[in-house]
């Protein structure tokens, strides 16, 4: 993002250290209202850290936070009204019902008793858990916990949602229901920090995804901007028969293509061709194949995932 | 004010999750009432208090000298005398437990002791109260000893003839050299069910306010910690409440102690008023101890380890067992709560707030000088990290 849009969170040259370990070292995150950003680091990056100090649990060692403009502390009570905290861990109260979960946290927020009769009804909706309002949450079930947890961080309308690894445990059904309910957030404009060390969550939900590693942010942006900063292009596989090597050398004067190569292997025969946007060049790679007299009875496009961003940026798998 | 809006929401949050789970009932009402029971019958009265004890007197003799023994029972504090029994239902009722004692006065009593023959007052015991028994033969000893002041006055006064009636009434009439009378209202100490209550609530009220306090790890321990860190409000609103709970608790429970024991096992925990300026600064005693552990403690399981012996050893010393009557731990006994919580009841039996004085001002500063060290140990402590 650049320097001149609204922002509704700007945490800047962030440092912790405890005692010799220093967990997070000079990291700096910017969210625009509406923007979903992705923390997407291994286990032991420092995200739970980044964030801690994002929601005003912990005090930075340097750096500062503000929130909706107003500048952020563990004793800020005006900034943290703007926040909306998930932790990783589940935090609801097992021996309450959802609705005296609900209710509590919205007293801590300061909504007055109409309002929060309101929002109870309205997040119970939005999570799913109506029906089961009144029982207690010691009786629910693993997903139906995780998204009661996320109820309690939007309960007041935070502009700013920060959600900790809030889909760890959760079965395939509830984990599509909570990226739904983000998906949501964002589009009605809530500005979403997501951590995670789930690629394909970051890839699903993130409009700028921020990779760390050992208490650093490694690189930042879009999807496509992060693949294109380790240089690694977009893989066309072509199932093809006829003079592939005539083909392979057509393909490579096609604009956007960095390689293309024959594969002569009998039944697995076809052309390899890496290009910097496969999906835009397809069409006119099948015409060209076309006109030299290849036949093409397969197409599969393999883009470069943010698993493979991370390998290059750090040399390690994100689930180490 | 919105700290104290948070305060009391956290409390009402703590207060209906410890209401529902019924575990500080049972910890702070349920466990010394039943305990206490319990001592009170196996230990029986130890503390000097008021004796109570129900004698049967079968007198089967009918005489002059076996008329006046029911009234000589009687006159001993505490002691009810039933004489309108024959002698096997007395010995029935004795072995039954109905009664403690029984006195049989022999056929022919007045005749021997006239006679000055040797004679025999039989005491009827239980094996099982053997402290009763001891009692009433003590005091068929004093009645022997009392007739036979008599006998020899009489034969003093008149050797060698017929015992003059006139004599024998002047010379019973004479009062005993010895009487056991009660003790002043107000130094009297308390009673054994009293004691027990009062004791082993200080002792349960230790275990009673851990729930409040050591919430603040528990809340760390479940995850909610975080969320309420990150709550718009000042972080120290989250001890203060945790610390109120403990308060509300221990009031709560001690209170509920003192009027179901008053009420149901005759307990005397005397002036109201001056009852309740005691708990309250009992409570606040017991709860700067727990915050001082709290404040030490990484774990709700070190927490509530260190707690339990802190509140075992308190209460020991500080005599919620049993009074400690040792030198040296006596002494030592004056640096509990428990002690001065039960000497300042004992205080305020027959009196007011104003007898209690003493024993609230030692609570109160030991509240404050353990307390502030608690408060600055808790506000750095590891719930929030």
């Amino acid at each position: 993002m650049s320097g001149d849009e609204a922002v509704v969170l700007d945490a800047a040259g962030l440092r912790k250290a405890f005692g010799d370990l220093v967990a997070v070292d000079g990291v700096d995150v910017r969210i625009a209202p509406g923007e979903t950003y992705g923390l997407l680091g291994p286990n032991g990056a420092g995200k739970t850290t980044t964030i801690s100090m994002i929601a005003g649990l912990l005090a930075p060692d340097a750096g500062h936070v503000t929130v909706d403009g107003l500048e952020l502390t563990t004793r800020s009570v005006r900034a943290k009204v703007g926040i909306g905290l998930v932790p990783q861990d589940l935090a609801i109260y097992p021996d309450l019902t959802a609705r005296e979960n609900l209710a509590f946290f919205g007293k801590l927020y300061g909504l007055s008793r109409r309002e929060l009769a309101g929002r109870i009804s309205e997040v119970l909706r939005v999570i799913g858990l109506t029906d089961r309002a009144d029982d207690l949450t010691r009786e629910f079930s693993g997903g139906m916990k995780r998204r009661l947890n996320i109820g309690l961080g939007l309960l007041h309308r935070p502009k700013l949602l920060i959600l900790d690894e809030p889909t760890v445990g959760v079965d395939p059904q509830s984990r599509n229901a909570i990226l739904e309910s983000v998906e949501e957030l964002a589009t009605a404009g809530m500005a979403v920090l997501y951590t995670t060390h789930y690629m394909e969550e970051a890839e699903r939900l993130c409009d700028r995804v921020g990779i760390i590693d050992e208490g650093q942010i490694k690189a930042e942006g879009t999807r496509r901007e992060l693949v294109a900063l380790v240089g690694e292009g977009d893989r066309i596989s072509l199932k093809a028969s006829g003079d592939l090597e005539a083909a392979a050398a057509t393909a490579r004067h096609l604009d956007g293509v960095q390689s293309a190569s024959a594969r002569t292997d009998g039944a697995g025969a076809g052309i390899d061709v890496v290009a910097r946007d496969a999906r835009s060049l397809l069409p006119a790679l099948l015409v060209s194949m076309h006109e030299v007299g290849t036949e093409v009875s397969g197409v599969e496009v393999t883009e470069p995932d943010l698993e493979s961003v991370f390998l290059h940026l750090t040399g390690k798998a994100l689930r180490d | 004010m919105r700290s104290l809006r948070a305060v009391l929401t956290i409390l009402g949050k703590d207060l209906r999750l410890r209401l529902r789970d019924r575990s500080a009932f049972v910890l702070g009402v349920g466990a010394p009432l039943v305990l206490g029971l319990i001592l009170s019958q196996v230990v029986g009265d130890f503390g000097g208090g008021e004796f109570h004890a129900t004698f049967a007197v079968v007198d089967r003799d009918g005489g002059e000298a076996a008329a006046g023994f029911p009234d000589v029972v009687r006159q001993v504090p505490g002691v009810t005398v039933r004489d309108n029994l024959t002698e096997a239902e007395a010995r029935s009722a004795v072995d039954h437990g109905d009664l403690q004692a029984a006195f049989v006065i022999p056929e022919g009593f007045t005749d021997a002791v006239q006679a000055g023959r040797s004679t025999e007052l039989v005491v009827v015991g239980n094996v099982d109260e053997g402290l009763m028994t001891q009692v009433a033969t003590s005091i068929a000893d004093r009645y022997a000893g009392t007739v036979d002041a008599v006998r020899l006055s009489v034969a003093i006064a008149s050797p060698g003839g017929p015992p003059d009636p006139q004599l024998i009434a002047a010379a019973q009439a004479q009062p005993p050299p010895i009487q056991l009378v009660p003790l002043p209202a107000a130094d009297r100490q308390l009673d054994s069910t009293t004691y027990l209550m009062a004791g082993l609530g200080v002792l349960f009220l230790f275990f009673l306010v851990q729930f409040g306090v050591i919430g603040l790890l528990e809340e760390q321990r479940g995850g909610t910690m975080a969320r309420l860190l990150a709550a718009p409000i000042h972080p120290v609103a989250i001890p203060v409440a945790k610390a109120l709970t403990s308060v509300v608790l221990g009031i709560m429970g001690l209170t509920v102690l003192a009027v179901v024991s008053s009420l149901f096992l005759g307990a005397d925990w005397g002036d109201p008023l001056a009852a309740a300026v005691l708990i309250v600064a009992v409570v606040l005693a017991s709860v700067s101890i727990v915050t001082l552990v709290v404040g030490i403690a990484r774990t709700t399981e070190q927490a509530n380890m260190v707690g339990s012996i802190i509140a075992l050893v308190m209460g020991l010393l500080g005599g919620s067992f049993f009074p400690i009557n040792r030198g040296f731990l006596t002494r030592l006994a004056v640096l509990t709560p428990h002690h001065w919580f039960l000497r300042g009841l004992g205080d305020g039996q027959a009196g007011g707030v104003g007898d209690v004085l003493g024993s609230v001002a030692a609570l109160l500063g030991f509240a404050v000088v353990v307390g502030s060290a608690g408060a600055v140990l808790l506000v750095r402590g590891a719930w929030r990290r």
